[in-house]
């Protein structure tokens, strides 16, 4: 208690000398130098974060058990992006013309929703799916560890950075609905309508970003991935990838 | 004809880059966005033959130092093939450049790629993956760039579908905004 005293009070007093030597920086600091930018970037990643903004994506159901197979999507959608995440932890660290090339990680939970009902069936597209009364609707909740390098800023004297990880967790899904399955026999393909429901349970959870940061604004690519699991016998998954826009809170 | 396309689109490119050399400047590049729009031109061993199209995209510049830049990208094509259907395809990537007096530069990347297969306006196939390639340009001083970029990566979907190689080679004329701005 008496060293977090000490320690914001130690802040607090070098608040004014932080603000001078920034109102007398006119140079971008040379190379090497994380004192500054670097720092910037590091210490806003430092604490939790909640992002919340809305994403254009697509997501895809999939269940296949031998040469039987169903795929339903939703054609595309409007989706909230929700995401907390947790703190930066650096693991290396190189020190570029402005600010660093940072490998880190941190952790992330996320929410999503699931509303596939146009069904990807051999006579639609690969991707845009038919309405034939087929759906298969859920949602989750996943956490994962996540892996990533960022570099920035680009300009010596913003706060913007690039991103791009990898991370892999569990998610607790459940889903339920009336996929149409097909099983191709000779020459001819059999279609078959069949319940399908799972309560909530784990699956791995695999997600990709491709990040683009300036301000408290977000630019992502994001990719999601829930799979690792049989239902009724069937290898069953869920990917959606998204292009969105997010603000970020921090605390 | 595709090879022949290919080879020719090559030199030319090959032709634009000497001449600039001409007018090289000793400009340190810097950070920044760039923006670009120029021609691809693809060959696949099993899927569609030939393919000729545009390209946009744009990038960021990282300094790392005087003489390396780490620039991560986004690039979309619309491509017409031998066969009757089309190709659009995306691709990020993160390039490695090391700059050689002040303007040229060598790089190499990895990226990953969706090509969409499209034939009537419906999407038959959607192949992703990862690929590398290998590229070369110049940045002059006044912002504007002219470099060639060369690529393979593997057509595969999911399920086990058949995966064949596609090699592509880019000719791009960018613009930066770079510097403190």
């Amino acid at each position: 208690m008496k060293l977090r005293a000490c320690l914001g009070l130690l802040l607090l007093c070098s608040l004014p000398l932080v603000v001078h030597a920034d109102d007398s920086q006119t140079t971008p600091p040379p190379a090497g130098d994380t004192s500054g930018i670097a720092d910037s970037i590091g210490e806003y990643l430092k604490g939790q974060s909640i992002q919340l903004g809305l994403s254009y994506a697509q997501g895809t159901f999939k269940m296949r058990k031998g040469n039987t197979s169903s795929q339903l999507t939703d054609d595309g959608r409007a989706s909230p992006l929700i995401n907390y995440t947790t703190g930066e932890h650096v693991i290396g660290k190189l020190p570029m013309k402005y600010g660093d090339a940072v490998l880190g990680w941190d952790f992330v939970g996320s929410f999503g929703e699931q509303n596939t009902h146009f069904q990807l069936n051999p006579n639609s597209s690969a991707v845009v799916g038919q309405d034939l009364g087929s759906k298969v609707t859920g949602d989750f909740l996943s956490g994962a560890p996540f892996l990533y390098m960022r570099l920035g800023p680009v300009y010596p004297d913003s706060d913007s950075f690039w991103l791009f990880g990898y991370g892999a967790g569990v998610a607790v899904y459940h889903f339920s609905g009336n996929p149409i399955f097909y099983t191709p026999t000779g020459n001819t393909i059999v279609a078959t309508s069949m319940p399908v429901s799972t309560s909530a349970e784990l699956f791995l959870y695999q997600t990709w970003r491709w990040q683009f940061h300036y301000g408290n604004w977000d630019v992502l690519f994001t990719g999601k991935s829930l799979s690792g699991r049989k239902v009724a016998g069937y290898d069953t998954s869920y990917e959606d990838y998204g292009l969105g826009l997010a603000y970020t809170f921090r605390f | 004809m595709g090879n022949a396309s290919m080879g020719r689109a090559a030199r030319g490119a090959a032709g634009l880059l000497l001449g600039l050399w001409a007018l090289q400047a000793q400009a340190a590049p810097d950070n920044g966005f760039g923006v670009y729009l120029g021609a691809i031109s693809s060959r696949d061993n099993a899927l569609y033959g030939n393919s000729h199209g545009g390209l946009i995209g744009a990038d960021a510049q990282f300094m790392v130092n005087q003489t390396w830049s780490l620039n991560p990208y986004l690039l979309l094509d619309s491509e017409s093939t031998d066969q009757p259907f089309d190709i659009n395809n995306g691709e990020g990537g993160l390039q490695a450049r090391y700059w050689m007096a002040g303007s040229w530069f060598l790089g190499g990347q990895f990226l990953f790629h969706d090509t969409l297969l499209k034939q009537g306006g419906t999407v038959s196939r959607s192949l992703y993956g990862p690929g590398i390639g290998v590229g070369a340009g110049w940045e002059g001083d006044s912002h504007w760039s002219v470099s060639l970029a060369a690529n393979v990566f593997r057509l595969a979907g999911t399920y086990g579908s058949t995966a064949t190689t596609r090699s592509e080679a880019m000719l791009l004329i960018g613009y930066r905004w770079g510097g403190t701005p």
